[in-house]
């Protein structure tokens, strides 16, 4: 059940993306979510996107990661699409052929919300409840907002009211999309070419600077980094809680609600004992080892700024500099 | 014989009702390698947590390096004292082998040409050089216990402690550290505590205290101690095979003393031998 979840999305691998310093990294990839939204045109689209295609091509990272770590915001992306369909209300309307669109669509939700309802009642069995609970909603949610914003004027509601698609909505949709699918690409990219334990590090050195505010920056970057330590560890241990249950009788796999409760609850209050107890003896070993909160230590690991990574951060900024000159 | 830690009169108790530690009196002298044994529950673990400031003694003093143990000079005695404790689980802070022999001496603000130098000489001691960019749980119980104590070893304290610190590994691995023990005693200036069930062990140290209830029963040479069945078997722990041969030999009136080392009793046997 929990082997499935891979820890940490680093991807072994050399290229010269593992290679840069991961400061750099962190921060244009930062930079990126937010100059990407001054582009508002197709050229500068274009450039965005050509510029994310070059480096993952280049990144020696295969597409079809790329592919996964997109996946699962789908269905956002399908929302994020409808719902400016909806509310985007400005320029020129399409053509109509809103009547058939109109009647496809409702259809469409009519038939996926039925079909949800009879899965949730005549299946008892039903894992996925909460993920289902979510869709339901907002799928609830979107029909009320079409039928307000209809509903209003009844002279225009009825079965086949005229929806009216607007051609700015449909652009503006594309680039929501397209700006998603870039930004994930830059982040994932981060994540899959950085190793936890250096991406902490830029995180410790890159924020240094509100030290001068006091702010607990090392305690928060060792923080980050045993907790990432002992995520393994805890989903090894909640496997072991889990087949001691299941040992003793406990059923997992079946249920309604209140035993799905009762079953999460005798996971997590074992999980709860042992990540404390284990944190005790951690912060026991850390202090036994002259660990002193707030004091300064030496490190380990070092950063090393190269020549590229000078080259990547320009990289940046002409693409910025391109984006202010050719947006409208 | 310098002392190099001093405890008198120490009380402690988890819960205020049993006493976990009770009136413990015991002086450790300086490069002297002291074992210590003892059943389950007899307070082995509290004793090192209290020498190192992790649990506030009820009543009494210890004194460690001249220093009485305080608020002000635990951080001090903390730096002269390398741990290694029981669960090789919970002590493991880094993130790799690297990282986690680093803490202490990230701690010490050792610098980082001198760090890189220690952890590879302590990686290869408890044979680890293999697996120095491995992160935790990738690694076997006996592999984390030999990290923890090369972590604890990199640090060059003048006192450790292993608190069952090879209780998971295997035999080879054993003998492995207690020769390192061994070696590092000899040529330096090291005074080491260690608690232990093995009795191999015990048998190479200076000397054996016996805790029970929370406090020492007895304490001796591992000669003195180890050939005493009942002791032993209070300890929940053996004699040791040369101990349990001699008495078998001594039965059959072949040699007449009952003898811990076995170059001791090797030596009797043949002074047997000759007689005939
Ligand atoms: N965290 C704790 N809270 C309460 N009581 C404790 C705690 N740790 C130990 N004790 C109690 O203190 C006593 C001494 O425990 P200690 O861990 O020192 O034993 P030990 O000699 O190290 O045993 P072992 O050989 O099993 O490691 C035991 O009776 C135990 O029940
Ligand atoms: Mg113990």
């Amino acid at each position: 059940m929990l082997d499935n979840i891979k820890l940490g999305q680093y991807l072994h691998g050399d290229s010269w993306y593992y290679r840069l310093d991961p400061r750099g990294k962190l921060v244009m990839s930062t930079f990126f979510i937010v100059i990407i939204f001054m582009a508002n045109n197709w050229i500068t689209y274009l450039a965005a996107t050509l510029f994310t295609l070059l480096i993952v091509l280049t990144s020696g990272v295969p597409l079809k990661y790329f592919y996964r770590s997109i996946k699962p915001i789908v269905v956002l992306i399908f929302f994020t699409f409808f719902l400016n369909l909806f509310f985007y209300r400005t320029g020129t309307p399409l053509p109509p052929l809103n009547i058939i669109i109109n009647k496809i669509i409702v259809i469409i939700y009519g038939v996926f919300v039925a079909l949800l309802i009879t899965f949730r009642f005549t299946k008892v069995i039903d894992r996925y409840i909460i993920p289902k609970i979510f869709k339901i909603t907002t799928l609830v949610f979107i029909l009320i907002n079409i039928l307000l914003s209809y509903g209003l004027n009844y002279t225009e509601f009825s079965w086949s009211f005229h929806w009216i698609i607007y051609k700015n909505a449909l652009i503006n949709g594309g680039y929501i999309i397209l700006r998603l699918i870039l930004i994930i690409s830059m982040s994932s990219l981060l994540t899959f070419t950085t190793k936890p334990t250096d991406l902490t590090l830029a995180i410790e050195h890159v924020l240094s600077p509100l030290k001068i505010f006091k702010f607990p920056v090392s305690e928060l970057a060792l923080m980050i980094s045993i907790s990432l330590r002992f995520i393994p560890t805890l989903l090894e241990e909640t496997q072991k809680v889990l087949k001691a249950q299941t040992s003793r009788g406990a059923d997992f796999t079946e249920g309604n609600i209140k035993d799905k409760v009762i079953q999460i609850i005798s996971l997590l209050v074992p999980m709860f004992i042992i990540s404390f107890k284990r944190a005790e003896e951690l912060a026991n070993a850390m202090e036994a080892r002259g660990y002193i909160p707030g004091r300064k230590r030496t490190s380990l690991r070092e950063l090393r700024w190269r020549f590229t990574d000078n080259i990547y951060v320009l990289s940046f900024i002409l693409l910025t500099a391109f984006f202010i000159y050719f947006r409208s | 014989m310098v002392p190099i830690v001093e405890i008198s009169e120490l009380y402690f108790s988890y819960d205020n009702k049993n006493l976990a530690i009770n009136n413990l009196n015991l002086t450790i002298y300086e490069k002297e390698w002291v074992c210590i044994l003892g059943h389950n529950g007899s307070g082995k673990s509290t004793l090192a947590k209290l020498l190192i400031g992790l649990l506030e003694p009820l009543k009494g003093a210890i004194k460690v390096n001249g220093k009485i143990l305080s608020q002000d000079t635990v951080y001090d005695i903390r730096r002269e004292t390398g741990i290694v404790f029981q669960n090789p689980d919970n002590q493991f802070v880094g993130s790799t082998v690297a990282d986690d022999i680093a803490f202490g001496m990230e701690n010490q603000q050792i610098s980082r040409e001198e760090m890189k130098e220690r952890i590879d000489k302590y990686i290869r001691k408890v044979r680890m050089e293999a697996y120095l960019q491995h992160e935790p749980h990738l690694l076997s119980g006996g592999q984390k216990q030999r990290v923890a104590i090369a972590g604890a070893l990199a640090m060059n304290t003048k006192i450790l402690i292993f608190d069952e610190a090879t209780s998971m590994l295997d035999p080879q691995g054993r003998e492995d550290i207690n020769t390192l023990i061994q070696e590092l005693k000899n040529d330096g200036d090291k005074t080491i505590i260690s608690i232990t069930h093995d009795i191999n062990e015990a048998m190479l140290a200076d000397r054996v205290i016996v805790m029970k209830d929370g406090t020492v029963m007895t304490a001796g040479s591992p000669a003195e101690i180890l050939k005493d069945e009942a002791l032993m078997n209070d300890c929940g722990l053996d004699v040791p095979l040369t101990v349990k041969l001699s008495q078998e030999l001594k039965k059959y009136n072949i040699i007449d003393d009952i003898y811990v080392k076995q170059e001791d009793l090797v030596n009797s046997l043949w002074e047997y031998n000759l007689k005939k």
